[in-house]
């Protein structure tokens, strides 16, 4: 009973002096800092464990090599899956980035179109549905009669070089239009190519060249040269066109006289990218 | 015998040291790291008694101290509380005159509460020294994770220092009382 008596005292007073001793290091351990007895122990028992943790660091070096390559190929594998995750959302965003930058541009486009030329009425719409058009000689826009849109109003669409004449709308309902392309064998446009006098014709597509037009009962005397503009006439004789006068329709191409014929064969390449419409805005000319 | 117990927990407490300080930060999957000194600690005192325990922990905590440039005491007086506690609350404390030891428990759940203790005291002491902690980045960057490793390598570690530490289910001096 003595000696258990004695065992449980030593080990109490181990227990406290160790607590105490603890304590006493804490509080000097924060009176000297990393200076004085406490720092010098610090260096010490550095000093003494740097071979060993050396030789440890050393002897594990290959197992932690082999550690870091598994988890990097695991590592690996997951990165590769969230790669693809965001390949495929960069190419998402990439595409309405694109998608946003075309819009932006159609807009600007139709904006600077409408500064340049204040004496219109208009309305801007979207091109809904087009067929090729070199196939379907017609396309649907979003705008009708709703906004203003009438039948045979002329339309016009803006390009790197201004801008030039679609053609008119054919049939109109509350909230589309159908357009009549230039392209459209069955149409034709009274035209003049600008600064010549006298050179006045009918555009209308060209048979042989899709894609592109021809003006037709120039006289030959008159001089047509490559790269003349052609814009419309605003009359048809004794019938006022259903154009406006002074809508850019293209260039000339190509004039050369024709034997045994009184008048030229000019071709024109009109300034819209009949291929890729997008942006037109409607003429308000028939209210 | 005694002292042979000594020379080997002190022996094991420079090993564990040096391994807890330049091998285990290489392999930390998730943050913090296995608390090695605390299986110790936690073994002897189920083994070996409150004594050797919290000798072993003190010298643990120094070293660990030492080498990482904390402020020295702090981490001894929390190897000291895991020694107490389990010792207290395991029935492995003070046995009375007369009185069989009763058998040591199984050690793992054991380890894991110590490791527990010892890394909320040493959060604890931290707070009440001034040092200011998220709390939620504490508890999932560095207490369970660490809770985590110590348990996986406690059960590596035990059978080893059971080896070492043979627990012996001993009878109180019992004789010698009784002569005296």
């Amino acid at each position: 009973m003595l000696l258990s008596k004695n065992r449980v005292i030593r080990r109490r007073a181990v227990v406290g002096l160790l607590v105490a001793a603890s304590l006493t290091l804490l509080t000097m351990s924060y009176r000297e800092g990393s200076t004085g007895v406490v720092g010098s122990m610090q260096r010490g028992v550095v000093e003494l464990t740097a071979p060993f943790a050396s030789v440890a660091h050393r002897v594990t070096r290959p197992f932690v090599d082999g550690w870091h390559w598994t988890t990097g190929l695991v590592n690996a594998r997951n990165q590769t899956a969230e790669l693809k995750t965001l390949r495929t959302k960069l190419g998402l965003a990439t595409a309405r980035n694109t998608q946003l930058a075309a819009q932006l541009a159609t807009a600007q486009a139709l904006a600077k179109w409408g500064e340049q030329n204040p004496s219109f009425t208009r309305v801007s719409g979207s091109v809904i549905v087009q067929y090729h058009p070199l196939l379907s000689s017609t396309v649907m826009i979003g705008i009708g009669s709703d906004q203003g849109v009438a039948k045979n109003d002329a339309v016009v669409a803006p390009s790197s070089d201004g801008g030039g004449l679609v053609g008119r709308v054919s049939e109109v309902t509350g909230s589309t239009a159908t357009v009549q392309l230039l392209l459209d064998p069955t149409t034709g446009v009274t035209a003049q190519v600008l600064g010549e006098q006298g050179a006045l014709g009918t555009i209308v597509a060209a048979t042989g060249t899709p894609g592109e037009l021809n003006m037709l009962q120039v006289p030959n005397a008159v001089r047509v040269r490559k790269n003349d503009t052609v814009v419309t006439t605003g009359s048809g004789g004794r019938l006022n066109s259903l154009y406006p006068d002074g809508l850019a329709i293209g260039r000339v191409s190509q004039a050369t006289p024709v034997d045994g014929s009184p008048n030229m064969q000019i071709q024109v390449t009109p300034f819209v990218d009949f291929t890729n419409l997008d942006g037109v805005i409607v003429l308000e000319t028939h209210h | 015998m005694a002292g042979l117990d000594y020379l080997k927990a002190l022996v094991c407490v420079f090993v564990l040291v040096v391994v807890q300080v330049s091998v285990t930060p290489q392999f930390y999957p998730l943050g913090g790291g296995p608390d090695l000194v605390a299986i110790l600690v936690v073994a002897l005192a189920l083994w070996r008694g409150l004594e050797l325990a919290a000798v072993a922990g003190f010298a643990g905590g120094f070293l660990l101290d030492a080498l990482l440039y904390q402020h020295l005491g702090m981490t001894s007086l929390a190897y000291l509380a895991c020694a107490w506690a389990v010792t207290t609350f395991s029935g492995r404390g003070e046995a009375g005159a007369g009185m069989l030891e009763p058998a040591p428990p199984r050690p793992l759940p054991w380890v894991i509460a110590g490791a527990l203790l010892v890394e909320i005291g040493l959060v604890a002491v931290e707070v009440l020294l001034g040092y200011g902690y998220d709390i939620g980045y504490l508890v999932w960057h560095q207490i369970v994770p660490s809770i985590l490793q110590t348990t996986l390598l406690a059960l590596i570690l035990l059978p080893l220092l059971r080896r070492l530490f043979r627990p012996a289910r001993m009878r109180a001096n019992v004789s010698t009382a009784t002569a005296v």
